[in-house]
């Protein structure tokens, strides 16, 4: 069975993120960047399927700068078996990724595509459920446990009023959440070996898709910061407080 | 314990150890192994200290087939000047230097790797001469053989490479290569010398066995390239 998995390369998450002075998005210039970390999910996913002998080959995609390159290598450290970047500067919607996935998961024939919920750069939450209905296939999101048994998944769903569990029909895509596993990291022969495996360079071209952004993003604005607390001096002045200015009691 | 980058000479001395070739007895090299915390460093760690890739740490299948064919076969290097390309550890230019060669370079851009080579050079009792940088693209008549192990792992460079290797055949030199089939090996413009089963770990190739071969450069020109 062929698994493909997504990555994406994206502002670290220990990174305070900084808005550019004209509001136009986040500064990225000389910011350390890293693989979305519910991408390491789905990988360390992917990867335990093949050990499990679930799955036998994992391939890795990223759409995105040269640089995405790296994102691929270490997925392929982590136990991905072959990268496909699709290189592009340009902004890449989940719309149009979604559409250049379809035609790489037709391509390579993968019967399940595991990837994150949603990326913590622009927590769309959107790419992984367009994928699923532009190839017609089932889908599984939100992932906390996934079991493969005769053609079908089954998958443990994180919902709001707690945990869902259903299956699907494969072939599926199947988005991850936070808890599904811990990814591990890849030690020095993993990372050495990652550095030999292929690596296929293509272009968005390459697969027929316009990915000519459709979103115009009006204004990126800074968190509101946080103003000084207050000390009080009794009880009744911190109810009197909490009823008054708070108007929370 | 926290590793640090320091003393380049001294870091490969403490995160190393100097172990027999498994192809190649008569060659011991520095390197990582399983039983040391360099073998447990990531990505993030290697970054931290400044620790580019460490290939110099590693004896690859495709140097180790072309330190033993040279090796038993010394009259190929015997008093000639030896380029050893892409060297990593040294391994290939070591087995020239016992072979009897004249002298060796060995060519890397990794500047770790060229103080591995000196190392290693020195831990079997010969001298190699060091050049750093990218090489790839002169044509030096300095060298009568050049070795190339294991250099086809990356679409791009290997193309410029292995366009290179073909530019020097043609000018006469005598241009080994080392391979177990790398994806970016091409599929023309060489001929098969021997091949070996060379011995490596699962963890760096996936199987423990490594069917290797080297081959000589026509310089004839290759299909696709």
């Amino acid at each position: 069975m062929k698994v493909l998995v997504p990555v994406k390369r994206v502002i670290d998450y220990n990174v305070k993120a900084r808005v550019k002075a004209d509001g136009s998005g986040v500064d990225l210039a000389n910011v350390k960047m890293s693989m979305n970390p519910f991408d390491e999910i789905s990988v360390e996913q992917a990867v335990r399927m093949k050990e499990a002998g679930t799955a036998t080959e994992i391939v890795i995609v990223s759409i995105g700068p040269a640089a995405a390159q790296e994102t691929i290598r270490t997925a392929l450290a982590m136990g991905g078996d072959r990268g496909i970047l699709v290189k592009t500067d340009q902004t890449v919607e989940p719309l149009a990724v979604a559409k250049i996935l379809k035609i790489i998961t037709e391509q390579e024939g993968a019967d399940i595509v595991i990837l994150g919920k949603q990326a913590i750069d622009d927590d769309s939450n959107q790419t992984g459920q367009m994928l699923a209905a532009l190839l017609g296939r089932s889908q599984a999101t939100f992932a906390s446990e996934v079991k493969i048994e005769g053609g079908k998944a089954e998958v443990t769903r994180e919902v709001d009023g707690g945990l869902q569990t259903i299956r699907v029909n494969l072939p599926t895509v199947i988005t991850v959440d936070l808890r599904l596993n811990e990814p591990r990291y890849a030690s020095l022969p993993n990372i050495m070996k990652a550095r030999k495996k292929p690596i296929d360079e293509k272009t968005p071209e390459d697969y027929g898709v316009d990915i000519t952004p459709r979103l115009k993003v009006l204004k990126t604005t800074e968190p509101p910061v946080r103003t000084a607390g207050v000390k009080v001096e009794s009880v009744q002045e911190l109810v009197a407080k909490l009823r008054n200015e708070a108007g929370v009691i | 314990m926290a590793i640090a980058l320091g003393d380049p000479a001294q870091f490969i001395r403490d995160h190393t150890v100097l172990t027999e070739t498994p192809l190649v007895p008569e060659v011991r090299l520095y390197v990582a192994s399983e039983m040391l915390p360099i073998w447990q460093m990531t990505e993030d760690e290697m970054q931290k200290v400044g620790l580019p890739p460490p290939f110099w740490a590693f004896a690859w299948a495709g140097g180790q087939a072309l330190a033993r064919y040279i090796l038993d076969n010394p009259e190929l290097v015997a008093g000639k000047r030896v380029l050893d390309f892409g060297a990593g550890s040294g391994l290939a230019g070591i087995a020239a230097m016992l072979a009897g060669a004249g002298q060796v370079s060995a060519a890397e851009i990794d500047p770790i790797a060229l103080i591995a080579i000196d190392l290693n050079a020195r831990a079997n009792k010969v001298i190699v001469t060091r050049l750093e940088g990218d090489i790839v693209g002169e044509i030096h008549t300095g060298w009568d053989v050049v070795l190339a192990a294991d250099v086809c792992y990356e679409g791009p460079a290997s193309k410029r490479i292995v366009a290179w290797l073909d530019d020097l055949a043609r000018a006469g030199m005598l241009v080994l290569m080392g391979d177990p089939g790398r994806t970016y090996f091409p599929k023309t413009g060489h001929e098969k010398l021997i091949s070996y089963a060379v011995k490596t770990t699962t963890e760096l190739e996936d199987t423990d066995l490594r069917n290797t071969s080297v081959w000589r450069v026509t310089g004839l020109g290759r299909d696709g390239l």
